[in-house]
């Protein structure tokens, strides 16, 4: 898979946050798409400000973005060598991906003037073992960067992304003395929910064809590799629920129905509540790990209800290198229907497939 | 339905204090003539438990607002039956904290006996008794002698030059004034063992708009484009933070040895959430003030307000009990000094509990009726020690149901975020209190207020 094979250090997880095209209301563009009929959009959100997403066809025998992608970005950042973006503006740029015999590159355009804005240099990325997933992942890095990565057919290639210096936050007024802001008692707050979680949580999404998104966020700077938390876990007995004093559980909210091995994890209990959202625990068996989604997705990471669980799938896990990697959770796609979702910490990386289910399933 | 935070006989109940069900019956204490008397029986129990918020000024925002004053035979004898209907079932004096009990020095509540005879009371027809029983005023509270400030004039008066107009067109207004501290205002640097917020608005429709206030205190030069609401950050220090204070709050004096310090050229920051409905007439000016009380002695320890909250949270359409919490690790010996639980109106529940570095738990406050229009600070009697490494957890329940929505005026088939209106929600557990280090622990007495 994508990110089971990545050579270098991930500091923190990717975020995609799905189902908040609202974040990027305002470009000129109009609402950026949550997903076309047959695209896959990758999200990524290390605080407010600090956002991006790629939208793709996952076109079967091709690389990704051979036609061209999207990138959507808030404020500006340095992609590559390539400086994107304004600062306090959302931007839409068009990305292609070039074959420079054997060196690939990522064209970007902007497509309301239709300018060509330049090219970045992707560095190839050793894989090992051909793979039949066309992807393109947006990966945490570091507290403000991420690297971008594609991959089809045995290759993976990639570039770094920089968010630059967003807008300092503006607390729950407008940050100037003096100067109040009225509101109104029912306009819609759908933004300023996802600016105020933002400032806490890191978030990544994928929204699939059909605007069917699914995104796991966490606490930003929760859980350190050598803290407490982790030490306990690395030394849990069988059939221990790992508990995570120093954060918040993980959230996982969906759209769309999700089938993890022979679960289906619902959304929607309600027919005017589009989306369901689960905390998702880590518990040690005999011969293994599992993860537990359950029914309270906000509680604190010491306060897991048995009586609230839904469901318990295995998870494959490996032991990698890096004993330094922060708690981090991320959706990485791996076609036009399904994915991996991978918890790190330390040298611990944990997954399970998922698939999303179409209506009627 | 009712969305102010205007303090009014009709807020809920809480539960007794001996555990009886609230049947009790009239006729416990009398007179020597054998009636239950005003002077002799009841003004007492008034005064002891209601005439801190039944007073005649009402010019605190911390929810000394009540409708009406309670404090002589005249004042409290049109009221009788409300009197008798409200203690009788709870609902007054208002406290929300099922546990622990005799730890609070704010705690209310009557005892069976004080309720029995209240109602002994009214039932033998509200009698004033012997005038020449009557209790003595209560000089230090009078509105001519303090103009109604709850811990007495104040040493320093922080006020907003000029009134702020909260229009007609206005719903939801938050802001931040900041004030210098020029020396006219500040003379010299001090230390300040206590201070009280006031809206600025004086009559009860205009109180029913500011729904809280936030302060803030800034040494010079400081950035104060920080809003003082930043006070409310989940695991956040902010060091320039008074707290805020709402409807049911009341202030408090810290005790020798804490305090504050005010700066000459620092900045006081007040922050201001406004609440009403839109429309012609509604429109009113705002000129809110903060009181300094100076301290009697050295100050060795900073005192300080911060939250244990979370701002990622999603309240489901229509789910009635909604559990968010969050949590804090203590990174010193500190002394607790007060609780504020606080929500919105969808807050159902509260809950404090320490974990200490040994494992043992303990339940700091439970409040199982939560209720918006009551922010109650729960002030410690004598500060509680929570050593280093102590965990802090705040569990707080939400109701968005469609019946608690047709009681408090919201939207339950909507998804609810963090937010400032009072639409949206919070979940923040303030504490005020002040780090110290082992060495330094020393006993410390809660002074009376």
């Amino acid at each position: 898979m994508l990110l089971l094979r990545r050579r270098f250090t991930l500091s923190s997880l990717v975020f995609f946050l799905g189902g908040c095209a609202s974040a990027f209301a305002g470009q000129a563009s109009g609402n950026a798409p949550r997903g076309g009929d047959s695209t896959v959009k990758v999200e990524i959100a290390l605080g407010p400000g600090r956002e991006a997403a790629v939208e793709y066809s996952p076109v079967s025998g091709k690389p990704p973005l051979a036609s061209p992608g999207t990138l959507y970005i808030k404020n500006a950042v340095r992609l590559g060598t390539l400086e994107l973006g304004t600062p306090s503006a959302d931007t839409t740029l068009e990305l292609r991906l070039d074959d420079h015999g054997g060196a690939w590159r990522l064209g970007v355009r902007n497509p309301q003037s239709g300018t060509e804005v330049g090219n970045v240099a992707l560095a190839p990325s050793p894989v090992a073992a051909t793979s039949a997933t066309r992807a393109v992942a947006l990966l945490a890095e570091a507290k403000d960067a991420a690297r971008l990565v594609i991959s089809w057919n045995g290759r993976e290639v990639s570039s770094p992304i920089q968010f630059l210096a967003p807008p300092p936050s503006r607390g729950l007024d407008n940050g100037r003395p003096n100067e109040p802001v009225n509101r109104e008692h029912f306009s819609d707050a759908t933004i300023q929910g996802r600016s105020q979680m933002l400032s806490q949580n890191n978030l990544t999404a994928l929204t699939f064809a059909g605007s069917r998104s699914v995104s796991v966020s966490y606490l930003r700077d929760g859980l350190s590799a050598d803290g407490p938390d982790h030490a306990r876990a690395a030394s849990a007995a069988p059939g221990s629920v790992i508990e995570l004093t120093q954060a918040s559980v993980p959230w996982l909210k969906t759209e769309t129905p999700l089938r993890f091995g022979s679960y289906v994890i619902v959304a929607g209990p309600h027919p005017r509540a589009h989306s369901r959202s689960y905390g998702l625990w880590l518990k040690r068996v005999s011969n293994g790990w599992r993860l537990i989604f359950n029914d309270q997705a906000n509680v604190w990471g010491t306060m897991h209800d048995v009586a609230a669980d839904v469901a318990e799938v295995e998870l494959a896990h490996r032991a990698g290198q890096d004993a330094a990697t922060p708690f981090a959770v991320s959706l990485v796609p791996d076609g036009p229907d399904r994915g991996q979702l991978v918890l790190r910490w330390g040298r611990d990386t944990w997954s399970v497939p998922f698939e999303i289910m179409s209506s009627g399933r | 339905m009712k969305t102010s935070l205007r303090i009014a006989v009709s807020v809920a109940a809480f539960g007794t204090l001996s555990g009886m069900d609230g049947t009790l019956q009239a006729g416990q204490a009398k007179s020597a003539s054998g009636a239950v008397t005003y002077h002799e029986h009841v003004a007492p129990i008034l005064r002891k438990n209601c005439e801190t918020c039944h007073r005649p000024a009402g010019k605190n925002v911390g929810g000394l607002t009540a409708p009406m004053s309670l404090r002589t035979y005249a004042e409290a004898r049109p009221w009788a039956r409300a009197i008798a209907t409200k203690v009788e079932a709870r609902e007054m004096p208002p406290w929300f904290a099922e546990e622990p009990r005799g730890v609070f020095k704010n705690e209310k509540g009557l005892t069976d006996d004080e309720v029995r005879t209240i109602l002994a009371w009214v039932k033998g027809g509200a009698p004033e008794g012997d005038r020449s029983r009557a209790l003595p005023p209560q000089a230090e509270t009078t509105e001519v002698d303090n103009d109604g400030w709850t811990l007495g004039k104040p040493d320093i008066i922080v006020r907003l030059p000029e009134p702020y107009l909260v229009k007609d067109e206005d719903q939801d207004v938050q802001g931040t004034f900041a004030v210098k501290l020029t020396r006219d205002v500040l003379p010299q640097d001090v230390t300040v063992r206590a201070w009280e917020f006031r809206a600025g608005t004086y009559s009860a429709a205009q109180n029913n708009a500011v729904h809280h206030m936030c302060g803030g205190v800034h040494p010079p030069g400081a950035d104060v484009t920080a809003s003082s609401q930043r006070s409310g950050d989940e695991g956040g220090k902010e060091l320039a933070s008074l707290g805020c204070s709402a409807g049911g709050a009341e202030p408090f004096e810290l005790p020798e040895g804490f305090g504050r310090k005010l700066m000459v050229g620092g900045t006081v920051t007040m922050g201001m959430h406004y609440y009403k409905p839109a429309g012609p007439g509604t429109a009113f000016k705002n000129q809110p003030e903060i009181g300094f009380y100076l301290a009697r002695g050295p100050v060795r320890h900073i005192v300080d307000t911060r939250s244990i909250g979370t701002r990622a949270f999603e309240i489901p359409p229509f789910h009635s009990h909604y559990p968010v919490a969050a949590a804090t690790t203590l990174k010193k010996d500190t002394l607790v000094f007060a609780l504020w639980p606080h929500a919105h109106l969808r807050g159902k529940t509260a809950r404090y509990t320490a974990v200490y570095p040994d494992g043992r738990r303990e339940l700091l406050l439970d409040v199982p009726r939560y209720d918006q229009s009551w922010q109650v600070t729960y002030q410690y009697r004598e500060p509680k020690l929570l050593p280093k490494g102590t965990r802090v957890e705040v569990l707080m329940h939400f109701d968005n149901s469609e019946v608690r929505a047709a009681k408090r005026g919201f939207k339950p088939d909507i998804p609810v975020w963090f937010g400032p209106r009072t639409q949206d929600e919070m979940m923040l557990g303030f504490f005020t209190y002040a780090e110290i280090e082992p060495t330094k622990v020393v006993p410390v007495t809660a002074r009376r207020q």
